[in-house]
């Protein structure tokens, strides 16, 4: 057995006990309805506050009387500089050479340092870093570990693309997708990942520029969930597909899931941007639009409406042909 | 200050209660300690301000205030401020696993949280380092780091 697959045996079992998770409900309700404030700032904030507020004031008070005072004169300061031979115009460019080396020190990144940074961050989801990460793992203590990872290739396929956000991945098509599920699964990355890619669900009627972004595979209980980035009326959103449910232990669960999810749904629960629907007799899949940016407005009742008509959401199977198209 | 519903608070505590409790068990490798870090991070998470942009960042913040809270814990608990729950080490859940659990009381706390979520959580020590808010390059020389030692004990075990 590998170090990994003992450590996770050990502690497979250990969970907040049903006493707890109780008592822990009980005491975030009576915070809940007693209204706790948030922490109060400690107060030596304030007086840092204070006092670097006042040393502001106080210097742009002696800047203005300064300037009051002098500034009839800079002419004369700056005739007797020029004499002087450090600021003659040779060394003046010398030392202006010296500023642009320092800045360029500061400067930002090239385009392409920035864009592969960011796909590094990103690429830590991609399969093919996950099995290098997976392979270091094997031989924790080779030299892989401080050698630099290689970045996806732009041509590649299963690269992910880098939206507005490093916390999520994204992928050009269901097909990428579906193949970066399947090599979580040949890793042995559990069974949820089979899961996702098996139960997916998709709008039928996706839209060109659409996009598949993965939010999460959280792989605790057997839910997941993950996003399309869609663009409608000029307008983007994100349209996030929650899957609830615990993991399915057998091929045959699995099968009943899948069954469930092509049953017809029924609208549980609708409320502003949510809509909870009821596969089957057990499977509860809620989405949510979201506004890309964290900063935009929440989108309303009406748009979430709109794009579930426009989109017709249905759930699908890997013989989807779908799935085979590439946006 | 989010209003949680009942619904979403229990929808909560069933995601994500035992990631936190295993993560603060990891480090503090005491269950009591770890259920008193369990309530403060959820009672954290009830005061904080921030939306969350996704399920993914909001596990991120709840594990990086898991690890936190851990570390105020135990720095109380040296300052003598807080005793803790006696201090001896608890076994790991399952008791044949001595030789790792030894294994891991020779890491400090730091490394035993990468161990954690590098092994038990599956995070690259990209997604640890960004999580945690630490350079990546010192994520991956302390993990490897972590794994020299641990090979010393469990030798034939393969990292």
């Amino acid at each position: 057995m590998n170090f990994k697959d003992q450590y996770q045996k050990a502690f497979k079992n250990a969970a907040p006990s049903p006493a707890l998770q109780q008592e822990t409900l009980e005491l975030l309700q009576e915070a809940r309805d007693h209204h706790i404030e948030p922490e109060q700032p400690v107060k030596r904030w304030k007086l840092a506050y204070t006092l670097s507020l006042a040393s502001s004031v106080a210097a742009l008070f002696f800047c203005i009387v300064m300037v009051g005072i002098f500034g009839k004169e800079g002419t004369f300061f700056q005739d007797e500089m020029a004499d002087e031979e450090w600021f003659s115009e040779d060394s003046k460019g010398e030392s202006d050479g010296d500023m642009n080396e320092v800045q360029d020190q500061f400067s930002p990144l090239p385009d392409s340092d920035k864009e592969s940074s960011s796909s590094d961050q990103d690429a830590a989801e991609d399969s093919a870093d996950k099995e290098k990460e997976q392979n270091t793992t094997d031989s924790s203590i080779h030299d892989d570990w401080v050698e630099d990872e290689a970045e996806p290739s732009p041509s590649d396929p299963k690269a992910p693309v880098f939206l507005d956000n490093n916390d999520v991945r994204s992928y050009e098509s269901f097909s990428a997708f579906i193949q970066a599920l399947t090599d979580k699964t040949a890793l042995g990355y559990g069974k949820n990942y089979y899961l996702a890619r098996e139960l997916l669900i998709v709008p039928s009627k996706l839209p060109d520029g659409a996009r598949f972004r993965v939010v999460d595979l959280y792989a605790q209980d057997g839910g997941y969930s993950y996003s399309y980035l869609l663009k409608e009326n000029h307008e983007e959103y994100l349209l996030q597909v929650t899957v609830s449910g615990s993991a399915s232990k057998t091929l045959s669960e699995l099968s009943a899931r899948k069954e469930a999810l092509a049953e017809e749904s029924i609208l549980m629960k609708k409320s502003g941007n949510t809509r909870t629907y009821l596969f089957g007799e057990t499977e509860k899949v809620t989405l949510t639009l979201e506004p890309v940016l964290l900063a935009d407005p929440i989108p309303a009742e009406g748009d979430l409406d709109r794009i579930l008509s426009v989109f017709d959401l249905e759930r699908c199977s890997l013989t989807n042909p779908l799935l085979e198209m590439a946006y | 200050m989010p209003l949680y519903t009942d619904e979403q608070m229990r929808t909560i505590l069933a995601a994500y209660g035992p990631m936190v409790y295993r993560l603060a068990l990891a480090q503090l490798r005491n269950p009591h300690d770890a259920e008193d870090v369990y309530q403060e991070v959820f009672l954290k998470l009830l005061r904080q301000k921030t939306i969350f942009q996704s399920r993914e960042h909001q596990k991120a913040w709840l594990l990086r205030v898991t690890v936190n809270c851990c570390k105020d814990l135990l720095k109380k608990a040296s300052r003598g401020d807080l005793p803790l729950d006696g201090r001896e080490s608890e076994p790991m859940p399952t008791e044949e696993n001595e030789v790792l659990a030894m294994a891991l009381d020779s890491l400090p706390e730091q490394q035993r949280v990468l161990v954690h979520l590098h092994y038990y959580e599956g995070y690259t020590t990209k997604e640890i380092a960004s999580i945690l808010e630490l350079n990546h390059s010192s994520v991956r020389s302390s993990l490897r780091r972590a794994c020299g030692k641990m090979k010393k004990f469990m030798e034939g075990v393969e990292f």
